[in-house]
């Protein structure tokens, strides 16, 4: 039985709690982190993809020919190949079940084109050469010629009737209808509504652009029959299986995947993608490595799009301003085909906070799949928490707005008690615990919400709109619940223990050190990580859906707890006593009532591998952490232009392991969705050619473009459903902070009759707002 | 072609293809996997160096155009152990996460604090344009920038 | 990239005794060299210009200031002389790109490459610079022929731009991804009047923008800007359309002038 609560007498002493510096940053800041790419090959060849040019049609010609025989290529791969070998199928993971009973239909997701192309960028041949430059000289050989269809790449259209078919199996583009709720309790509620609110957005499709692009490197070895596989996973096991199962036909033991460093992840990495199999196929026929990388703008092109969805939700009051129904209808952008979770994050990923933090009796959802000729969609950051945080806090803005009422006491007048926790949604989300008062009161106070109308009366002396907006955010971490620690002591005072997660710089070799180390009572610099390694780790959840942190340190905490049970046994077998009579507090066992103790590292050494153990545990169900977010803006009237001059952040993550991490999880995660809100979008024109698609075009949030954060966290209400008390904290902040801003945004602009804006919020859309306005 | 010049310190000649950049002289050539290629229109600054002192793009020089030059990568600005204030400040003000794009970062503002010892946080956020961090939100980086700025007019 | 030779010339005459069709020169590289990585030039030789010392350096001569083509923004932008005397070009520098562009990026660099949207040409245009040239002195209104298109032959090198001293002032809104204008405006006063040239918008490059001068030259302390008319076709692209392109440029036009009042003042 694990503990409850974390060893309160050596808390603080052995880092549990504090800021500990990290580990990992020792070679990162000295350039020598490994990353994929700088990883050393003896003898690899470079891949190179040839893609499509056109959005949609049939292939008339590929005519590869000409870059077999092309100086410095080894090989040219072509999809009718693999599809002969049946090895050109991507699998979705995550079909979602209609109302019928029946379930989604896949389209074939192939690894390399065959007949038709569904959108730009897919990719339609794979040469391997000496360089990469031979490689394109080759690709530029390659006969490919396709007779164009017209496209479908705007997903608030595509399900229009006369909208051209992305796939011909697939009437009007609807990849799947899903519904949750209750459909007459829902129209009940909003037939005897005093009030009904509606609003119709759009969440804007962005690319996640993490700092290292994406690759993919393989090894065969001929003598073991093995491959393994070096890329930017979040988690290498999927990926292991699919290779092994669907590509390579081989018993997964046949196959290795191994995470170096990652430089960035954000959910874009966690999904297979068709290179992936495309290395491996190469490198076992040619028996030699087989490396590619993603140029940027190949990144940007061909990187799993995020969010895209359409959104009408309305709102049902009673005369009291109370919520009494809900109702949601989505539309989800998919691209041509489905990556392996993307059903998954508009529909259950999406409804476990489409209620928020409020109290509402009714709920009806639908949701719609949209296909369109576009590169595919999965999770980004949040996945579907996102998406469906912005729409009610959006909505709760337009309602209190439109209701003449404080959007602030209107959101408490709605907000779940306390006293009424755990409480179970009408998602079917059970909330173990939450104090939102308690947040927003703190919040409001470090905003000076209260003092806000001088300000504004200051900036629009300077001829500036100020505005200040809210947004009060819960999510649900997600992912599978068991995770898995081994211990090995290597018998020199340190030991080794082994993760099933896969940190791409959130910090887990420090995190998981620290309490390792105050677990079992040692320094931090005893104890060291393994990650990113099939052979080493047979199992593991990977990172995502913030799961890191609760599923790992209550594995570890497991694996401690059996550690000290052990270790008890054995002094107390050496020191001939009772094993009752046997204490462990800071690193030491000793004899109670006497001086007779041994450290557990000396134990360690004494017996080699008694204390090695494994322990897999399982949490007892997610966590919701939850906050509320101040975003105070400043607008240029006659330019657009947009400031956010103050942010100020109250979290509840429970009991927080490493609060210097946990801060700067939320810095990023704030930041990724200001760059949603006021400045980033994938733009394909009406043939579906992507138009910004390098950082000349593509605006990512900057230094100079980025405010400060005023973060604060509480600690009042720890987490039940895990033994550490700890809430997920890596996705919290791109979920809290769109609405925020575009609330205030909205504050703003108010006055001048604007009620509502999408976005991202840029300065041309918001001069357009005020023009339409004037 | 034949070229000679100064990596971190090191003197060194080699020969290079004209259409080899920098960047990958750097990273394939002489093994310096510290400096990294994060876009191809040169505006992320992750593959940052300093030439003759000034922080440059590495992916928009030829290797041939640095004979006689002076380079200084990511990892020369450590001396051994011990690292620079700039590299201490990082780690100190948690000022990075996945590292990736932390050599350009720490190259920039090593440049930045050799040519304005004291800057405020606006004209750090404004020295910082060319580099791109997706998992930071720059606050900490700024705060690293400040923090060696102070370390370096102690010491 | 295709392949290609190189070489790194000391003289000004070296450069010119090799430059020609598929023999281009390199200067800052910017602009040049994402150009070859993406495969959209195929040179057959690169004549490097970074070695050439004559074309490096800022000085005084006859009341002009004198700036070489292969000047780093940086230079210019922290230069004592450019400074004091031609404030706007100084600043305007100073906000090209970001400091790693700044140290490699030059003024020649940028104006044989007349890309619509930098910020040169229109500094150059606005203070009728001299652009002279392994051949000859070209006057800014004649230097400037379209999108990406300059008076320089293919043989041609730009040695070193004459600028006159004079109060100046520059503001750009900047396009958010890529840095570059999207609407610039360079004002200052000369002899014949108010000048003022707008980078980012025309769709055929920098332009003068006649009306504001016209308004300006009749009222000195006009600004109105939006009453005017703004004749180029304006660039439309997915950051800005038409429309709200010609308001940045009222916009910046207003607020660049009111700073050039202050100096005249």
């Amino acid at each position: 039985m694990s503990k409850t609560v974390p060893n309160q007498s050596i808390a603080g002493k052995f880092g549990f709690g504090q800021p500990v510096r990290r580990v990992e940053d020792t070679r990162f800041v000295t350039g020598h982190g490994c990353y994929s790419d700088d990883v050393a090959l003896e003898g690899a060849l470079t891949g190179y993809v040839l893609r499509s040019p056109y959005a949609a049609g049939r292939i008339v010609t590929l005519n590869v020919d000409d870059a077999r025989d092309a100086a410095g290529v080894h090989l040219v791969m072509t999809g009718e190949e693999l599809q002969k070998d049946n090895t050109n199928h991507l699998k979705c993971g995550t079909l979602v079940k209609q109302p019928d009973g029946s379930t989604m239909y896949e389209p074939q997701f192939p690894v390399l084109a065959v007949d038709r192309v569904y959108h730009v960028g897919q990719a339609v041949a794979f040469i391997v050469a000496d360089s990469l430059n031979d490689a394109k000289n080759a690709a530029e050989m390659i006969e490919f010629d396709v007779e164009e269809s017209d496209a479908a790449p705007d997903f608030c259209t595509a399900l229009d009737a006369g909208q051209p078919k992305v796939h011909d199996a697939v009437a009007g583009n609807r990849a799947f209808e899903w519904r949750h709720g209750d459909q007459s309790a829902s129209e009940a509620a909003f037939a005897k509504a005093a009030h009904v609110v509606e609003l119709t957005l759009i969440n804007n499709r962005i690319i996640s652009n993490p700092m290292e692009p994406r690759i993919a490197i393989a090894e065969w070895d001929e003598e073991t029959q093995k491959l393994t596989m070096t890329a930017n996973t979040q988690g290498g096991w999927p990926l292991k299986s699919r290779l092994a199962k669907d590509f390579l036909k081989l018993p997964s033991e046949q196959v290795r995947v191994v995470t170096p460093d990652v430089g960035g992840g954000f959910g874009t990495r966690a999904f297979p993608c068709p290179e992936q199999p495309m290395v491996c196929l190469a490198a076992r026929a040619l028996k030699r490595p087989v490396k590619w990388v993603a140029e940027r703008s190949e990144n940007m092109l061909t990187d799993l799009g995020g969010r895209a969805h359409l959104s009408t939700a309305r709102l049902a009051l009673d005369e009291n301003h109370k919520i009494t129904g809900l109702d949601i209808h989505l539309r989800a952008d998919l691209g041509a085909f489905l990556s392996d979770a993307a059903p998954f994050i508009p529909t259950g990923a999406m409804l476990k906070v489409a209620t928020g933090v409020y109290d509402v009796p009714a709920l009806n959802v639908l949701v719609e799949g949209v296909y369109t000729n576009t590169t595919p969609v999965d999770a980004y950051r949040g996945a579907g928490r996102p998406e469906a945080i912005y729409l009610m806090e959006r909505l709760m803005d337009k309602a209190a707005n439109s209701l003449g009422q404080d959007r602030v006491e209107f959101r408490r007048k709605n907000f779940i008690p306390t006293e009424a926790m755990p409480y179970t949604a009408a998602s079917g989300t059970t909330y173990d615990d939450g104090n939102f008062n308690l947040v927003l009161d703190d919040v409001l106070t470090r905003a000076d919400w209260a003092g806000f109308e001088a300000r504004r009366q200051a900036s629009a002396a300077k001829g500036l709109k100020r505005g200040i907006g809210l947004c009060y955010y819960i999510e649900s971490t997600l992912g599978a619940p068991n995770e898995t620690c081994a211990v090995t002591f290597m018998g020199d005072g340190k030991l080794e223990f082994t993760v099933g997660t896969q940190s791409n710089g959130q910090g887990h070799e420090t995190a998981f050190a620290q309490l390792m180390a105050d677990r079992l009572g040692v320094d931090i610099d005893q104890v060291r990580m393994i990650q990113g390694d099939t052979d080493r780790i047979p199992t593991g959840g990977g990172t995502g859906g913030s799961r890191s942190m609760i599923t790992q340190s209550t594995a570890i905490n497991g694996v401690a707890d059996q550690i000290i049970e052990k270790a008890k046994a054995l002094a107390a077998e050496d020191f001939e006593c009772a094993v009752e009579d046997m204490r462990f507090e800071a690193g030491e066992l000793s004899v109670a009532g006497t001086d007779r103790r041994t450290s557990i590292m000396g134990l360690a050494e004494k017996h080699p591998g008694a204390l090695d153990d494994t322990a897999t545990t399982k949490i007892r169900d997610n966590s919701y952490p939850n906050g509320c977010h101040v975003a105070e803006v400043e607008i240029d009237p006659e330019t657009g232009q947009t400031q956010v001059v103050n942010y100020t952040i109250v979290d509840d993550f429970g009991v927080l392991l490493n609060p210097m991490l946990v801060e700067g999880q939320v810095h990023g995660g704030v930041v990724q969705g200001l760059g949603q809100a006021l400045c980033e979008q994938v733009v394909f024109d009406e043939g579906g050619q992507l138009v910004n698609g390098s950082f000349m075009d593509y605006a990512m949030p900057r230094a100079d473009t980025m405010p400060h954060m005023d973060f604060h966290y509480t600690e009042e209400v720890p987490c039940t459903t895990n033994d550490m008390g700890a809430k997920g904290c890596g996705e919290a902040g791109s979920i809290a902070s769109p609405a925020a801003v575009i609330n205030a945004m909205i504050d703003a602009l108010k006055a001048d009759g604007i009620a509502e804006l999408d976005m991202p919020a840029t300065p041309q859309a918001v001069w357009r707002a005020l023009q339409k306005a004037a | 072609m034949k070229i000679s010049l100064k990596i971190n310190g090191q003197d060194l000649t080699a020969e290079v293809a004209p259409t080899t950049l920098l960047v990958d002289f750097l990273r394939s050539d002489q093994g310096l996997t510290g400096t990294h290629l994060g876009c191809d229109t040169s505006q992320c600054g992750a593959c940052m160096v300093l030439v003759n002192g000034d922080a440059v793009k590495s992916c928009t020089l030829l290797a041939v155009q640095l004979d006689g030059a002076e380079v200084t990568t990511i990892e020369g600005l450590s001396d051994g152990e011990t690292l620079s204030p700039v590299q201490e400040a990082f780690r100190e003000a948690h000022g990075l996460q996945c590292g990736f794009c932390t050599p350009g970062m720490v190259v920039s503002v090593t440049d930045l604090l050799a040519k304005n010892p004291n800057p405020s946080e606006s004209e750090i956020r404004h020295w910082l344009e060319g580099n791109i961090c997706r998992c930071t939100g720059y606050q900490n980086i700024v705060k690293a920038a400040q923090m060696a700025a102070e370390k370096q007019q102690a010491a | 990239m295709y392949e290609f030779d190189y070489v790194r010339p000391t003289t000004l005459q070296e450069a010119q005794d090799l430059v020609g069709e598929d023999k281009k020169l390199l200067a800052g590289g910017q602009t040049y060299m994402p150009t070859l990585r993406q495969r959209l030039a195929m040179p057959e030789l690169l004549i490097d210009l970074n070695a050439i010392p004559v074309l490096h350096g800022i000085c005084e001569a006859d009341d002009r200031i004198s700036i070489g083509a292969m000047t780093r923004h940086a230079e210019v932008a922290s230069d004592g002389l450019v400074r004091s005397k031609i404030p706007g070009l100084a600043s305007m520098a100073g906000g090209i790109g970001d400091p790693a562009v700044r140290h490699r990026g030059t003024l020649g660099g940028s104006l044989a490459n007349n890309d619509p949207s930098a910020c040169y040409p229109a500094a150059v245009l606005a203070l009728n610079a001299v652009v002279h040239t392994s051949k000859r002195s070209i006057e800014a209104k004649d230097f400037f022929q379209g999108l990406f298109t300059t008076a320089l032959d293919e043989d041609e090198i730009i040695s070193h731009v004459t600028f006159p001293s004079v109060p100046c002032a520059y503001l750009k809104f900047k396009q958010p991804a890529s840095g570059f204008a999207l609407a610039g405006v360079f004002a200052c006063k000369l002899d014949d009047g108010f000048r003022l040239a707008v980078t980012g918008a025309g769709q055929e490059g920098v332009f003068r923008w006649q009306q504001a001068e016209a308004a300006l030259n009749n009222d000195a302390s006009f600004g109105d800007f939006k009453s005017l008319a703004l004749e180029p076709d304006m660039i439309e692209d997915v950051h800005a359309d038409a429309d709200y392109r010609s308001n940045l440029v009222r916009v910046a036009a207003g607020r660049v002038v009111a700073q050039l009042r202050e100096q005249l003042a």
